[in-house]
């Protein structure tokens, strides 16, 4: 039913355009043709006549203003097959000095026409020059008819307050449509007021004139900070709402893919009326020595932290102030400086509540009294005075005085402040040796390359310890392994022996020779070595693709050794040094083939 | 012409071991520490500094000038040069020593800036966190190394491992807590008096009355100010003309 009821919509006001002809009227109208220096104006450019598609009119000579668009709106009526169109361009001005300044003209090109409005005269005050009065809250039936879907009201809980008094500030945002988007809020600008935002309330439903909104509430606490008539500004509002007549308006052959997207949708910009506030100056009559600008209702109590002290030792009040009112604006309270002490600040802290709408809290300060000399001494209470608007009078506080004890030595007479002749005689024995050795610029270990590489060494030590356990593992569990590394090491070492024992008879000489090969075959090939024939040890290198060379070469040596032991042969020194030498080519061969 | 040419040549190659030995900072070091040794504090503070200014900007120069600043009753500036010591040479014992001692002489008590757990890392000095973690370092690796090469799950051994391990931890924290803080960018108040603003501006409030020697963290750097924590926890703006950058 609904998309039946859009093309019937769509079909008569695509007829309706078939009829749009000429007929045009364009014309300006500003809101206020009086403002002063940070206000802000509204031109609004309304273009009225049978055309469905009009240009952005641009205005020409807007003098000393920034100019910002905010938007465009439409209405279309089809009455007795008259379609009538009115489109307004939204402009805001922002005076950049004060005059008188024209505005305009404003130009529209639309199917090779130029349209212009006429310029508009318009007066820019300086700021202050003239106080606004506040605008009267729009009646709820002004809202209906005016505001409709989504409206703002903005109000203070208070017209007349004192100086530094707070002033509780609202913002309510009205809204019966739907919003396409979160509203942005804008606040308003509070020159002459010292502000803190207040927690935002939830949202709610009120009922206005009969008609449901979802209600939005914001609000501010304001302190002001002069006397005289004060101003809040405008606080601005823009959502995203619906807009039917964009929805059914659009060009179909329109390619802006922005416009695609948001068809349907308006930005709106809502500003509420700007308020006034009448600031009453504090009461001159009566005004204490001490009163330092606080307002509100305060407490105070003052602590001190010791009664003894030495010369040049300092003694602290702890004055904490609380209650409500801005505690940010609390100055330290005022301290006559006794005779023979300085009085310092040193150190003070505040926190800020909110109880409702109340901004309250406490602050602390912390003032050190040092005394120059030795004795008895009184320190005067420390005073704190603010003026309550409530009572309309003011309120002096006192807290509690000091019968203080001084030892110790007066103080170094022109010398640095907080270091006695004393101090200086006992503790510059106490300054180390100077440096002899002006160094290079990294002079200590902790931190330089050294230090991060000797902090790896254990690293390396855990890793070769893992590595080598493994190793060890591995000797332990595979015999294999093991006796192919064990070979490797007494084969060396057999070697060794033998050439150191070349007077040895020939005998025991090639028997030691023919046993250290058959071991080291045993233990590379892990086999039984004892008790093999040459064939069988000839089957064994074979196996392990031992070269023809390196082959013939053992099988020689053992040949060799056997004649030896058993046929009564001697060899000379130099035939038992060649036995040798092959004998270390062959392992080698073989140790290389692993 | 020739004839003026080799006298020249001459007294040139003759005064080049002087200029050299004007311009070798170890003999300007030497001297600047006899002035001090005779107690002609300023002039050495002079010349500590030219040779600062010329780039040998080594711990034991800073300690030294900073000595020599502490004789002048200059407490700001000492405090300073020993903080440029230490931050060149974090956990020498001598700097720190000292940092104690110049320190004591501040107005505003215990004012050196705390690093965090304070009641932790102050214990030992960065030096001795780092030795300390060193040795348990080593320690448990010796264990750990023992442990996997005799295969031994003996109680006492597994303990020992726990132990060494749990201190190992803490004092690797103690250390890398000092040496984060070593790193940070600090400040000392040089002025005798000096406000602590609430804004990087004349106008703003005064928050405390800051005095020489006062140690801050920097937060930020502005054309004319420093946004300092200090170590009440207050947060601040500083001169820069009051003070001066580790």
């Amino acid at each position: 039913m609904k998309k039946t009821g859009f093309l019937a919509f769509a079909i008569i006001t695509g007829l309706a355009a078939l009829v749009f002809g000429q007929g045009l009227n364009f014309s300006a109208a500003v809101d206020k043709d009086r403002l002063e220096i940070g206000d802000q104006l509204t031109l609004t450019l309304t273009v009225t006549g049978n055309v469905q598609k009009i240009p952005e009119p641009k205005v020409k000579n807007v003098g000393d203003f920034a100019l910002y668009a905010s938007g465009r709106s439409q209405n279309i009526t089809f009455v007795n097959g008259v379609v009538t169109s009115t489109t307004q361009f939204n402009f805001v001005l922002v005076p950049k000095k004060a005059g008188t300044f024209t505005v305009g003209p404003a130009e529209l090109e639309i199917g090779g026409k130029l349209l212009q409005t006429s310029p508009i005269s318009v007066t820019v005050l300086p700021s202050g020059s003239a106080p606004k009065q506040p605008a009267p809250a729009p009646t709820e039936a002004q809202v209906r008819e005016g505001l409709k879907d989504i409206f703002v009201t903005a109000s203070v809980d208070k017209s007349r307050v004192y100086v530094s008094e707070q002033v509780t500030y609202t913002v309510k945002f009205y809204q019966a449509v739907r919003l396409f988007d979160n509203p942005e809020y804008y606040p308003p600008s509070v020159t002459g007021f010292w502000k803190e935002d207040l927690p935002p309330n939830t949202s709610r439903y009120e009922t206005v004139s009969g008609r449901r909104y979802l209600v939005s509430e914001v609000k501010m606490a304001l302190f002001p900070t002069a006397s005289g008539r004060q101003t809040i500004g405008e606080a601005t509002v823009k959502c995203k709402v619906e807009d039917l007549d964009a929805l059914f308006n659009r060009d179909p052959f329109n390619v802006d893919l922005n416009q695609f997207f948001n068809r349907g949708m308006r930005d709106r910009v809502l500003r509420s009326q700007p308020l006034s506030v009448e600031v009453l100056p504090l009461p001159e009559g009566g005004r204490p020595d001490d009163f330092t600008g606080a307002v509100g209702q305060f407490q105070m109590r003052s602590e001190w932290n010791k009664k003894t002290t030495e010369v040049n030792e300092p003694v602290t009040a702890k004055i904490t102030l609380w209650g409500a009112g801005n505690v940010k604006s609390i100055a330290e309270p005022k301290v006559a400086t006794p005779q023979n002490f300085r009085v310092f600040l040193s150190g003070s802290s505040e926190r800020l509540t909110r109880e409702g709408v109340r901004i309250g809290g406490g602050k602390t300060f912390e003032l050190s009294f040092v005394p120059r000399e030795p004795g008895s001494f009184s320190l005067p209470p420390v005073s704190f005075s603010y003026f309550d608007p409530a009572k309309k009078r003011y309120v002096n506080l006192k807290g509690q005085p000091l019968h203080l004890t001084v030892t110790g030595t007066r103080e170094l007479a022109g010398g640095y402040s907080g270091v006695t002749q004393k101090e200086l005689d006992v503790k510059q024995t106490d300054l180390r040796y100077l440096k002899r050795e002006l160094g290079g610029e990294h002079g200590s270990f902790v931190g330089s390359a050294g230090f991060w590489a000797l902090q790896t060494f254990p690293l390396i030590l855990l890793g070769a310890a893992v590595a080598l356990r493994r190793v060890r593992d591995k000797e332990e569990t595979d015999v294999s392994y093991f006796r192919s590394r064990r070979a490797s090491r007494m084969v060396k070492k057999g070697l060794k022996e033998i050439r150191a024992a070349s007077r040895l008879p020939a005998v025991e000489y090639f028997g030691r020779l023919h046993k250290l090969l058959l071991e080291y075959l045993g233990d590379r090939f892990n086999v039984a070595s004892w008790g093999m024939t040459r064939g069988e040890i000839k089957a064994l290198l074979d196996s392990n693709r031992v070269s023809d060379e390196d082959k013939t070469s053992l099988l020689e040596l053992l040949d060799l050794a056997d004649r030896a032991r058993f046929s009564g042969w001697r060899p000379s020194l130099p035939e038992r040094e060649e036995a040798l030498a092959k004998a270390e080519r062959v392992i080698r061969a073989l140790e290389g083939s692993r | 012409m020739k004839k003026f040419l080799f006298p020249i040549l001459v007294l040139f190659v003759a005064a080049l071991p002087a200029w050299g030995q004007e311009n070798d900072p170890k003999k300007l070091f030497a001297e600047a520490n006899r002035l001090y040794d005779s107690q002609n504090y300023p002039a050495a503070i002079q010349l500590y500094e030219q040779l600062a200014e010329r780039g040998a900007r080594t711990p034991a120069l800073y300690y030294n000038l900073a000595s020599a600043c502490f004789k002048t009753k200059a407490i700001g500036k000492s405090v300073l040069y020993l903080l440029r010591a230490q931050k060149l040479s974090p956990g020498d014992d001598d700097i720190e020593g000292n940092l104690r001692f110049v320190s004591q002489f501040t107005l505003d008590k215990g004012t050196l800036s705390a690093p965090p757990l304070a009641f932790f890392t102050e214990r030992l000095s960065l030096g001795g966190w780092a030795v300390w973690t060193t040795v348990f370092y080593f320690f448990l690796a010796g264990l750990i190394v023992f442990r996997i090469w005799f295969k031994s799950r003996a109680f006492p051994l597994r303990l020992g491992t726990w132990v060494v391990g749990v201190l190992l931890t803490v004092f690797a924290l103690g250390f890398y807590l000092s040496w984060n803080w070593s790193k940070v960018p600090k400040g000392v108040l040089l002025a005798k008096e000096a406000p602590v603003k609430s804004g990087p501006g004349d106008d703003f409030v005064t928050q405390l009355l800051g005095h020489e020697g006062l140690t801050f963290q920097i937060l930020e750097e502005r054309e004319d100010y420093f946004e300092v924590l200090l170590p009440n926890g207050v947060k601040g703006w500083v001169k820069k003309s009051e003070a001066g950058k580790v």
